[in-house]
């Protein structure tokens, strides 16, 4: 009886080491968490690498029509060098477009696009992603998946739904209405003119300030420095709002009227801008807010908008 | 005590499965970035030198806003050659040779930020794999100006090689993925590590630099920051490889040296963090929490040895109450078992490995592992404080075999 008992002891102490004591031996989650080694922080990373995979693919076989070709799974690469090349219909291979491209009214493309020349893609179009080393015109209630990426500039119409990410190393003109996560441009613009451009910070020193507490500035003012603020941020005036440093907020966002900040926006909560020019030419910076960005009329970014939430123009 | 950490674990648990999670810095982009040293401090680190010193060259930085001081602190072995060759082909390599003055962590970084004219410090132990990216995410956390220090996240390279680095592995998993990111989410106190991170140079300065007495620096300067009203932010994505302790008893010598600088800095300030007036009651709370964190294994063990003392001579008449011991019980099995295990069963989750939750159960080993070794350090630390006696400080073994 002991003997059973005590055998019974030992298994039920060692029960639960059973599967720690399989994974020991088997190993079948064992290697170490991957971290990718190469990786910097690009906001046109999409464009880039699609780019390549494609240049890659087309290294072999360069006459026919359409090849078969390995990218992250076998895809038919259709490849078109005409002048101008104009998609009709749905599209359902990765196209390789060597001159320029009209994708027609409401076509899906339901596979990826790399065109060497201009693009134009017109209204209601469904487009999965666009590479193009030229510029790109989005006409109105188009809607893109994933991503799109320029080497000139982007022109996005009314009403579009712009997916993970648009971005180009030059202009974006954004009409309203527009959703968007991600945009990077320099700059971005929901303004048709660029105001302030021979802006000089001044040679000062620089002091940060921490306000406990909501900061609502109601007149004209220069600061030099980044600011903290664990409340809110409001800038409610006309006169000119200058901030020669970044912005930093735990609560919301509110800018509008004349303002200019020279650094980064960066809020917790979501992020209204009305009026505002963020960063200059020389100057890349961030407007990131966690939950919301709305951008109103005359906003003009030089560098990276981003939000977890929904972003729209309005 | 032991149930209120263990509601602790459960709560940053609950936190990083349902709570709302705090965006860090890394997203930002921009293209200027604040000048950096980057300080590699090393005692006989031939095997890994080379390693460290390839990646930061390789490292997305723009040029000229960054230098690396490799700091060869009373090396015997080939160290200083390696340091040399490098220095002579890469201008933004500096190394420094320490010889004839203490040796140890703490000075080493005093000598740098004399040296250095660069507004931020990055620290890398030198066994460590940086990433490319991985010097602008964390240099771009101090755009905020409220932030001290920043601390990213280690993931050991070489998990794979036995129980102990396996163990270690999700052990970090655990400390990182939910315990630092929830002190960052709740406004808290996350740790500033002194390995992947980074610190204001001018402000250590005018804190009165590193303390040599101390072993356990990186503590040491969290709560001198957070006294002074600065903050130290987590950036769980500035992630870095690490080599862990692939025997028994280097990761013995190294949670001893752990425990007595940490315990020596819980001797330092828990009272100023109990009186201060620039903590919020969050923060001091949670600061005690981690100021004790060393010091529990001890008082755990003196509670269970407590226990069978009382129990073999019949005075545990706390046994004889059933209301008492079923809520000890129930919470043991509700948060003391449980919490800690699903802390780690989460970030596992969360790091998208999941079969390796299979070794939970063999965390029962490390954890009584760690009680005394941590004890040990607690009483360590004990004696320096009566004593006063000078701390030695001992270099954790390296393993590496080939190159990474």
């Amino acid at each position: 009886m002991i003997v059973y008992i005590s055998l019974l002891f030992i298994i039920l102490i060692l029960l639960p080491f059973l599967p720690a004591f399989y994974e020991l031996v088997k190993k079948e989650d064992a290697e170490k968490l991957f971290i990718d080694m190469d990786y910097s922080r690009d906001p046109r990373y999409f464009g880039k690498s699609f780019r390549e995979i494609i240049k890659n693919s087309l290294k072999t076989n360069k006459t026919a029509w359409f090849r078969e070709s390995k990218m992250s799974k076998a895809e038919i690469i259709g490849v078109s060098a005409e002048k101008t090349n104009i998609i009709p219909n749905e599209l359902n291979y990765v196209l390789f477009n060597k001159g320029k491209l009209v994708i027609k009214n409401s076509v899906k493309c339901n596979k990826e696009i790399y065109s060497i020349g201009n693009v134009d893609a017109g209204e209601g179009c469904s487009i999965l992603a666009l590479a193009s080393d030229g510029d790109i015109i989005l006409r109105p209630n188009l809607k893109l998946i994933r991503w799109l990426d320029a080497g000139g500039n982007i022109s996005i119409m009314e009403n579009c739904d712009l997916g993970i990410v648009v971005s180009t190393d030059r202009q974006i003109d954004i009409k309203n209405q527009c959703s968007f996560k991600r945009l990077f441009g320099n700059p971005v613009r929901t303004a048709q003119t660029i105001r302030n451009a021979d802006r000089q910070e001044p040679d000062v020193e620089k002091k940060s300030i921490t306000v406990n507490g909501d900061l609502i500035i109601r007149k004209g003012i220069r600061l030099w420095g980044n600011l903290k603020i664990n409340g809110n941020f409001v800038v409610d005036t006309e006169e000119k709002v200058e901030i020669f440093g970044s912005v930093f907020v735990e609560g919301q966002v509110n800018m509008s009227g004349n303002s200019f900040v020279a650094g980064n926006i960066y809020s917790q909560q979501s992020i209204y801008l009305k009026g505002v020019e963020v960063g200059s030419y020389d100057s890349v910076r961030s407007v990131i807010g966690k939950k919301e960005i709305q951008l109103y009329e005359n906003v003009i970014v030089h560098g990276y908008i981003m939000t977890e939430g929904k972003g729209t123009t309005l | 005590m032991v149930i209120s950490y263990m509601i602790r674990h459960f709560i940053f648990t609950m936190n990083r499965m349902y709570g709302e999670q705090r965006m860090c810095y890394q997203d930002i982009i921009q293209n200027k970035y604040p000048s950096i040293t980057i300080v590699v401090p090393m005692h006989n680190e031939e095997k890994v030198a080379a390693n460290i010193l390839d990646l930061l060259i390789k490292c997305d930085y723009p040029e000229g806003q960054m230098e690396i001081i490799p700091i060869n602190d009373h090396s015997t072995d080939k160290t200083r050659e390696i340091l040399d060759s490098y220095a002579a082909i890469h201008p933004c390599i500096r190394p420094l040779h320490r010889y004839n003055m203490k040796r140890g962590k703490p000075a080493a970084l005093n000598d740098v930020l004399e040296m250095s004219d660069k507004s931020l410090m990055i620290i890398f132990d030198a066994d460590y794999l940086p990433p490319k990216g991985i010097l602008k995410a964390i240099a771009v956390c101090f755009e905020n100006p409220e932030v001290g220090a920043v601390m990213g996240r280690v993931i050991p390279v070489n998990a794979s090689k036995n129980l102990l680095t396996r163990i270690l592995d999700i052990e970090r998993s655990g400390g990182y993925q939910i315990d630092q990111q929830a002190r960052y989410n709740m406004l808290l106190v996350p740790q500033y590590g002194g390995t992947v991170g980074g610190f204001r140079r001018d402000l250590i300065i005018a804190l009165g630099k590193f303390d040599p007495q101390f072993l356990t620096e990186d503590t040491d300067l969290t709560f001198r920051l957070f006294l002074n009203g600065w903050k130290v932010v987590y950036a769980n994505r500035a992630e870095c490889y690490e080599e862990v302790p692939e025997s028994w008893s280097v990761r013995a010598r190294q949670m001893r040296r752990w425990a007595r600088g940490h315990n020596q800095v819980m001797f330092k300030y828990l009272l100023p963090v109990i009186s201060s007036k620039i903590l919020s009651k969050r923060e001091k709370i949670d600061g005690i929490f981690l100021l004790f964190v060393y010091a529990m294994p001890f008082f755990l063990i003196a509670g269970i040895i407590d226990a069978m003392v009382l129990f073999f001579l019949g005075e545990a008449q706390i046994l004889f109450n059933f209301g008492l011991i079923s809520i000890f019980t129930v919470g043991c099995s509700a948060f003391g078992n449980f919490a800690p295990f699903n802390q780690i069963g989460l970030a596992v989750f969360l790091d998208g490995s999941t079969k390796r939750i299979r070794l939970l159960p063999v965390l029962v080993f490390n954890f009584f592992f760690n009680m005394y070794c941590a004890s040990l350090g607690f009483v360590d630390a004990i004696i320096d404080l009566v004593t006063s006696r000078a701390t030695v400080w001992v270099k954790t073994e390296r393993f590496r075999v080939t190159k990474q």
